[in-house]
């Protein structure tokens, strides 16, 4: 009983046995290589043992998923909505929306210890809650929101804020834990100058959220939609953007990371520097990737992992002086930037135009008409106005 | 990957805190372990979805006051166990079906073609018969150590055996499995079976 107690108290080997892995088979070939004594015995306890292999009944993902939904809407059926959100009241009115949201599966989790944020949200509520303006919501419970086509926020002085040149006392006595939050509508833009100096352009339909005062080891910000980044450099005090999915880590540099929810993906693309980009809690797969300049990573909500090539900076950066650069883009694509940056609407009635590819440069500031212009020169097509928000291209 | 007991801890804690990240993590983590376990216990028990969707409403229904586990599989696997029992009993309240209770609790075990070998089919007899000779709760006591890797204590708390019991029972199934095998193979061909 002696030799085999060995083997089958050793719980590495039982799984070895039954559900081998890469990491399993070197460990036991290593093992058996340095004591070939004992090479036969476990080859032949494991064909042993191995006739005792019964199939496991599988649940198909669909069955697993779908048993995931319905188990989902239970638990928050039962469950009274209790205010998850600490730093805007606005924000209770969608606990019903957050539910079904919850529901869905888009979760959306921020790291929680003692210095970076404990928020529990879903992504389209701060969609539903977007303003006419930018708009501040500062940890005390404050809402500041601010005219303008691009504002320009300031938090490099402890404890002062600086809106457009204007400043604004921000209310000290508030937990350290709750970050502000900035939520910048379709069609307008703005930026950002954190307590450490880094610079942050807002893309239009954006929502960022970030402590006043950084923690003591990290730097860390959640980012909804598009944002380019220039970060004061730190090797002590790694940078982190958080989206939904991934994240992308910094030490010092210039990037742009893309992660709006109604696209299928959330991209980063590297100007200088060096970042990295990772799933977030991926729990089967730990995905990561580090960039190089004129890198882009990609990573598809649908699955499939993060993909990274060659590219131009530029190409995903321009937005910030209001152009688009495509380069063998898909018109849907150019659509919908424009879309986001005028807050409109633009509905293609023949889907197939969408699919064409451009190539070309669009200076957004030149205005509507113009732009206009360029998209029915692309498309073939003419642009029919609904109404002040609401146009057709067919 | 197989997160480590530490992982689960931590994942565990943010979970009885209420996040719901977490919950997708032990759901996704066990649920094809339980979903396996459950259909051996009870073969085709129809219920066993709803089982499974209990067992996760009620810890999350119950997270706040919900101990630490150590194993948190064990401890998943020990409340499913539980509620598909109670279900099974509640069933045969009304069906009035006597003796099912004890049919239900088969632990069937069947045999996968795990390697294309020699003298497959020989082995696979000589293994069969030796299931055959066990009783459900033997079978389960096998499942559990080999698939999902309990310990003897466990094991022993959840069938209501002694631990030193369920360790007798897995050697004793394990050489009467050795000497069987060689048995077959020698008489098959007369010389001692060596791999």
């Amino acid at each position: 009983m002696d030799i085999l107690e060995k083997y089958i108290e050793d719980s590495l080997f039982i799984e070895w046995v039954f559900r081998p892995t890469a990491e399993t088979d070197a460990h036991f070939a290593q093992y058996m290589a340095q004591n070939p004594e004992e090479k036969n015995e476990m080859l032949k306890l494991r064909k042993e043992l191995r006739l005792l292999s019964f199939p496991p009944e599988m649940i198909s993902d669909e069955r697993k998923d779908q048993l995931f939904k319905t188990t989902l809407t239970q638990m928050l059926k039962s469950r009274k909505p209790k205010p998850t959100v600490k730093f805007s009241m606005s924000i209770l009115k969608y606990a019903a929306i957050a539910v079904a949201v919850l529901v869905l599966g888009t979760l959306v989790y921020i790291n929680q210890s003692r210095h970076s944020f404990n928020l529990k949200l879903t992504e389209d509520i701060f969609l539903k809650n977007a303003n006419q303006n930018p708009t501040l919501f500062l940890a005390d419970g404050s809402r500041h929101p601010i005219r303008g086509e691009e504002v320009e926020f300031d938090f490099s002085v402890p404890g002062k804020i600086n809106i457009n040149g204007e400043q604004i006392n921000s209310n000290e006595n508030t937990d350290d834990e709750t970050p502000e939050v900035l939520v910048v509508p379709f069609g307008k833009k703005a930026r950002v100058k954190l307590s450490d100096g880094s610079r942050i352009w807002v893309n239009s339909g954006s929502r960022i959220i970030f402590p006043s005062q950084f923690s003591k080891n990290r730097r860390e910000v959640y980012l909804i939609g598009e944002a380019y980044f220039e970060v004061a450099h730190n090797p002590k005090k790694p940078f982190l953007v958080k989206t939904s999915t991934v994240s992308v880590r910094v030490l010092g540099t210039s990037f742009n990371v893309s992660s709006y929810p109604d696209d299928d993906f959330v991209s980063a693309v590297l100007k200088e520097g060096k970042i990295r980009m990772e799933e977030n809690d991926a729990g089967y797969f730990d995905t990561k990737v580090e960039l190089r300049p004129n890198q882009i990573a990609v990573f598809k909500k649908d699955g499939n992992g993060i993909q990274v090539r060659e590219t131009k900076h530029e190409l995903y950066t321009i937005w910030k002086e209001g152009l688009l650069n495509f380069e063998g883009e898909e018109l849907n694509s150019l659509i919908t930037k424009v879309e986001r940056f005028y807050n409109i609407s633009l509905e293609l009635k023949n889907p197939k135009i969408g699919k064409e590819r451009i190539t070309g440069k669009l200076d957004l500031n030149a205005g509507m008409p113009e732009v206009f212009e360029y998209i029915s020169k692309v498309s073939h097509a003419e642009i029919k106005k609904i109404n002040t928000v609401e146009y057709v291209i067919e | 990957m197989k997160k480590r007991s530490e992982d689960w801890s931590v994942i565990w804690k943010r979970f009885k805190e209420g996040d719901l990240n977490a919950f997708q993590l032990i759901y996704d983590g066990f649920l094809s372990n339980l979903y396996a376990y459950g259909s051996k216990l009870a073969p085709g028990f129809d219920l066993l979805d709803d089982c499974i969707q209990e067992l996760f409403l009620e810890i999350y229904t119950h997270r706040k006051n919900l101990k630490n586990p150590e194993n948190l599989e064990f401890y998943l696997l020990t409340a499913l166990r539980r509620i598909i029992f109670h279900k099974i009993k509640k069933e045969n309240r009304f069906t009035n079906l006597e003796g099912n209770l004890t049919k239900a609790f088969l632990f069937e075990l069947e045999l996968d073609n795990y390697e294309n070998e020699d003298f497959k089919e020989e082995r696979i007899k000589v293994v069969k018969n030796a299931l055959a000779e066990l009783n459900a709760s033997q079978r389960e006591i096998l499942y559990l150590k080999f698939y999902n890797n309990l310990s003897y204590i466990e094991i022993g708390e959840l069938l209501g055996v002694r631990p030193d019991s369920a360790k007798k029972q897995v050697y004793r199934i394990i050489e009467h499995l050795r000497i069987n095998l060689a048995n077959r193979i020698l008489n098959l061909f007369s010389i001692c079976f060596r791999p």
